[in-house]
């Protein structure tokens, strides 16, 4: 493709997604009223429309629809926050020292691919079933993918660069801040993105844990009532939110590193 | 003149050392630089001459012999050698001005005196316009200018550049190497260039010294007789071809032998 071709493309870009969007809820909408399924097994737009207005004015189980949402959010930017704090620290210091990783890799690799399911019986042993557990499920499997990622990043910094570094004079300490440091930035932005993606989807196992809020439990509680209507509804709004969570990664990456990629 | 930059007997072996094995890049190269001279070091890729310029960077540490400056051994890097590289190695999370004041930020000058000097070697080098711009907006030539006034920006006394121009087109390159010649005049900086085009080398060096490949060594050591200032001029000047056509047959001659010599030794 010539660049004028490429430019033409990346302005129609969101004018195609929207239109290719209204034609799956066109389709959705057909199915439905051609009676293709059940309402059961897949409800119209219109009935999940008239479920979230009318969830907007009772709410869902005595809780209004937004604080569900809020809750959910509030517990996965929770969870967020600890695993950056403890993350990129962690994965930078095991990135620079040969040591620190090799003590402890072997827990990470161990830990990383482990479905996090797995930990719920444990975690409520340790933790009781209160928010600190469900905040503990999402923590931890957002922690070791930033682990990782961060670890990679500090390990990125260009040879050029350090040689650079070193014909300044630059001491160990002006060579992490000056140079390592903002060279890995760009990278622990993408690894912390790809991190928050699979917390986030973790969100529906921590609100199994004995809640009684939050878009994962609406989820599963409307399963168990055969409410498909809410069920999707609650996919929707987790997915809608999971998108908007990445956009705001991303807003922060292009204000924080806007360097990425235009070296 | 003082002797600024030595090379005595120089040997850089890289990989497996045991038993005569590993990559020779340099053998018995020993070379001397006089203080302000502005030396050339020609050669095809791979004969070393980066080698040589990162010895006297401090980057590496020879298998043999010494690396001098003002006839003490070279341990490391320093701030009182100033490097270009063949790509700018701007930081993008510094705007311009700021990558050139990194140099003064890193040894910890007052911010005052750090942007005064600052400001004179963006005007120098023609950036006044745009110290406030990011670097990855820039264009390549703008980008090594940038590294041009951050190596000079310290005052180093000896400032060493590797292939500095080398990615660049053959306009922007004549543009910066002018540029190169007018700050030296200003500032007879002990300069050690490395260079793969003869032209480049004949251009702006008091010295050629042309390198020959596995392992490295000096092949040719010729002094440039062109006048000073230098300019575009003089590239088609009679006085110029002269020197080019003399250093070519020289290299040719030379490496013939060099060639021929190890033919002889059974190859």
């Amino acid at each position: 493709m010539s660049t004028a071709s490429v430019a033409r493309s990346a302005r129609l870009g969101p004018l195609i997604s929207i239109a290719s969007v209204a034609a799956f809820v066109l389709l959705w909408y057909e199915a439905a009223r051609l009676g293709w399924a059940s309402s059961l097994i897949l409800p119209a737009p219109g009935e999940v429309l008239d479920t979230a207005l009318q969830m907007l004015n009772d709410g869902y189980r005595h809780v209004p629809l937004w604080q569900h949402v809020a809750i959910s959010l509030g517990r996965a930017l929770a969870a967020f926050a600890a695993a950056l704090v403890v993350g990129i620290p962690l994965g930078l210091a095991m990135g620079l020292s040969p040591i620190l990783s090799s003590i402890l890799d072997p827990f990470v690799q161990f830990l990383r691919p482990l479905p996090k399911l797995a930990l719920i019986p444990l975690v409520i042993v340790w933790l009781g079933i209160g928010e600190s557990s469900k905040i503990f499920l999402i923590f931890v499997s957002t922690l070791f993918s930033v682990i990782v990622g961060a670890a990679a990043a500090a390990g990125s910094v260009k040879v050029g660069r350090l040689r650079l570094a070193r014909a300044f004079g630059a001491t160990r300490r002006q060579q992490l801040w000056y140079f390592v440091l903002p060279s890995a930035l760009p990278e622990i932005f993408t690894s912390v993105r790809l991190a928050f993606g699979v917390g986030w989807t973790t969100l529906i196992a921590a609100e199994m844990v004995a809640a009684d809020s939050g878009m994962g439990w609406m989820v599963i509680n409307a399963s168990s009532y055969m409410r498909t209507d809410i069920v999707m509804l609650g996919i929707l709004l987790l997915g809608v939110t999971g998108y908007l969570l990445d956009l705001a990664v991303v807003g922060l990456q292009r204000a924080v590193v806007p360097w990425a990629g235009r070296e | 003149m003082s002797v600024k930059i030595a090379f005595e007997e120089v040997t850089q072996v890289y990989g497996d050392t045991g038993k005569g094995g590993g990559t020779r890049a340099l053998e018995h190269f020993s070379l001397e630089i006089a203080e302000r001279n502005f030396v050339c070091l020609l050669g095809p890729s791979g004969c070393g001459k980066s080698t040589v310029l990162n010895l006297a960077a401090g980057f590496e540490k020879p298998s043999g012999g010494s690396v001098l400056i003002d006839g003490k051994t070279v341990t490391g890097p320093g701030r009182d050698r100033g490097m270009v590289f063949q790509e700018p190695l701007l930081l993008p999370w510094r705007n311009v001005i700021e990558n050139v004041m990194l140099g003064p930020c890193l040894a910890g000058w007052p911010k005052v005196e750090a942007l005064a000097q600052a400001r004179h070697y963006l005007r120098l080098t023609g950036l006044e316009r745009f110290e406030r711009h990011a670097s990855y907006e820039l264009s390549g030539g703008m980008r090594q200018r940038v590294a041009l006034a951050r190596a000079w920006i310290g005052e180093p006394p000896v400032l060493l550049m590797d292939e500095p121009f080398g990615a660049l087109d053959a306009q922007t390159r004549l543009v910066m190497q002018e540029l190169l010649l007018e700050i030296w005049e200003q500032t007879r900086t002990t300069v050690l260039f490395v260079t793969h085009d003869v032209d480049e080398a004949l251009f702006l060096g008091d010295r050629v010294v042309v390198m020959s490949a596995s392992p490295g060594r000096v092949l040719l050591d010729l002094a440039v007789d062109l006048p000073r200032p230098r300019t575009e001029e003089i590239l088609t000047s009679p006085r110029f071809a002269d020197a080019k056509r003399r250093c070519l047959r020289l290299i040719g001659e030379e490496s013939r032998r060099a060639f021929g010599h190890l033919e002889g030794d059974g190859i």
